[in-house]
């Protein structure tokens, strides 16, 4: 096996792993949220008690699902945009535009990234809990996180038009979001 | 420079960068201009995910998606059509009642062209409805349900107005039914002129059969708006309700969902509601940059300069929101646009539920209309027909929808009726 090739097996381990990984994580967050939902109600109705931090419990889980998905939906180009000129442009300009859209967003997400890095620290400072003995600071680590993964993915598909560019291949990535 | 900045965001919106990128970098943008501490983008958006009603969206989100990828649409065709098949123009308004139930439950448009589409097309053409119309009448359908509870616009509009979310699900009934009836009524008339006759082997035990097949189903709005108006439950908990039985109904029940597809069902609803969640928070901080420097205010001001009357106000309020239909989406529009206009239309006294169904009755037209409105890219998709074809389609249809808007809009009291 020559070295490219081991690279690129490696490449597609590593990729298959963090794609389980992101679905088994989000769809663990997305079923908790269900049902600790109705665990609530339950607990509620017919034993007249409830979980008091329930409430925070769930929010956070909904702000995790939501960044965690956001990050996934960029790595599969699944995000809501106007998309107005790629319709009338083609060729070069296209693919010009389409590169522009990626460097910019991976740039802006790495901003947001620093940005929510830095609230992360503030709030660690702090020290405020956000219920039982679970500091606000350690949940709110996704912000960064998130973000850190979106810049990487726009960074990829930077570099992939780029070099699907440079060999003049088209490149068929999928765009546009599907509507539930 | 700041106006030069502006005008490169706009340019790249356009170009497809994602919408939630685009309004983060308007807000970083303002906040580093005014020399105030980036960090409150986040601050802002962590604000966001203390409502919950956010957790609301997901899981009615959840449950749509799960409900599209079964057979539901079959079973509610084949009742609706033992229902009202007699009726000359039946079909026709079975297929307008089945999109508006398919739409409410489903959220936005797309799955509806996509789900019913397909069962509804051959029908109606089997039934000697033209092509043209069945076309028209679908795509503009898809997206017919919008004011029908608990679709998942109205929740957003109720999230970023603060807006009692019971006040908004009550007043979509009677503009909801109204666009219904207009388009039933057209339908009729329509199937009366080709002659139409309605199916007279209907029978009271293909009824009942149909019924039966589809007892499920028609219990779902029972659960849902039942769990809601009877203050059994908030409306977080009646969506994780309504995720469950429909959950149970497709895995259980029917088996016509498999564990192992669940999967891609939850990355379809996070991504969408993570995407929608996450642009609303940046508009969130951005917005709070806008009413910092007054805009809202200082627009209004310029606006009732000129325009004094609410009538006025609320017809160029029309024309400029079904501009923004045909560009943007509905979540997209909504949490761009209301914030903005929310305090100009407090200014000309009008109620903000009333607003709301303006605003996403217009949202609603928007879709089907050219030349960008999605419903006519995605029917254009489903049944492969060329977009030119579906514009002439849509156009008797798109007549009635904007003659409805102007009795909604003009008629306050068809929204408020119930308040």
């Amino acid at each position: 096996m020559t070295m490219g090739a081991r690279a690129e097996s490696v490449w597609r381990i590593l990729t298959a792993t963090v794609d389980g990984l992101e679905k088994t994580i989000l769809m663990a967050l997305l079923l908790f949220l269900l049902g600790f939902a109705l665990l609530q109600i339950v607990l509620r109705n017919f034993f007249a008690m409830g979980i008091v931090w329930g409430d925070t419990l769930l929010r956070h889980v909904l702000l995790w699902s939501s960044l965690l998905g956001m990050a996934r939906a960029v790595g599969e180009r699944k995000y809501i945009a106007i998309d107005l000129f790629p319709l009338l442009l083609s060729g070069r300009w296209k693919k010009a535009s389409e590169l522009a859209c990626d460097f910019f967003s991976c740039l802006v997400a790495g901003v947001l990234c620093v940005v929510s890095w830095n609230f992360v620290q503030s709030e660690r400072l702090v020290g405020a809990m956000a219920f039982l003995d679970v500091p606000v600071w350690w949940l709110v680590t996704v912000f960064p996180f998130a973000f850190a993964v979106m810049a990487l993915r726009f960074a990829c598909h930077f570099m992939n038009s780029l070099l699907a560019g440079s060999r003049n291949e088209p490149s068929n990535e999928p765009s546009g979001i599907e509507f539930p | 420079m700041m106006f030069l900045a502006a005008m490169g965001l706009i340019l790249l919106a356009f170009c497809g960068a994602p919408l939630f990128i685009v309004i983060s970098a308007a807000a970083l943008l303002a906040f580093y201009s005014l020399g105030v501490d980036l960090s409150i983008v986040t601050i802002e958006m962590y604000r966001l995910a203390a409502n919950p009603l956010l957790i609301a969206l997901m899981l009615f989100a959840f449950a749509g998606y799960i409900l599209a990828e079964g057979n539901s649409s079959s079973r509610l065709v084949r009742l609706s059509r033992a229902l009202l098949g007699r009726l000359p123009g039946g079909f026709a308004v079975v297929s307008l009642l089945c999109c508006a139930f398919f739409t409410a439950l489903t959220g936005a448009s797309g799955v509806t062209i996509v789900a019913l589409g397909g069962i509804l097309l051959p029908a109606l053409l089997k039934e000697k409805y033209s092509e043209n119309f069945s076309l028209g009448l679908l795509t503009t359908s898809g997206s017919l349900g919008l004011l029908f509870p608990p679709s998942l616009p109205l929740i957003i509009y109720g999230v970023v107005t603060s807006t009692s979310i019971g006040d908004l699900f009550l007043a979509g009934i009677l503009p909801g039914m109204l666009m219904i009836t207009v388009l039933s009524l057209y339908s009729i008339c329509k199937g009366y002129k080709l002659g139409l006759r309605g199916d007279s082997h209907v029978s009271l035990q293909e009824v009942s059969r149909a019924a039966w097949e589809a007892r499920w189903e028609i219990m779902l709005p029972v659960v849902v708006l039942g769990g809601i108006f009877s203050g059994f439950f908030v409306l977080s908990e009646a969506a994780a309700v309504t995720a469950l039985y429909v959950l149970f109904m497709e895995v259980v029940i029917h088996r016509e969902l498999k564990i192992k597809d669940l999967a891609s069902t939850v990355m379809k609803t996070v991504m969408m509601v993570g995407g929608i969640i996450l642009i609303l928070g940046a508009s969130l901080a951005f917005n709070a940059f806008l009413i910092d420097q007054q805009v809202p205010g200082r627009v209004l001001e310029l606006i009732q300069e000129h325009v004094t009357n609410k009538f006025v106000f609320l017809l160029l309020l029309n024309l400029f929101l079904l501009a923004v239909g045909c560009v943007l989406d509905v979540f997209s529009a909504l949490v761009i646009v209301v914030p903005l206009i929310l305090p100009m239309a407090a200014g000309y006294d009008i109620h903000p539920v009333h607003l709301g169904m303006v605003f996403l009755t217009n949202l609603q037209i928007g879709y089907s209309t050219p030349p960008i409105g999605m419903n006519l890219f995605i029917a254009g998709l489903r049944f492969e027909k060329p977009v030119l074809q579906l514009y002439r389609a849509s156009l008797p249809f798109l007549f009635l929808l904007l003659f409805c808007l102007a009795l909604i809009t003009f008629i306050p009291r068809l929204s408020l009726f119930w308040l």
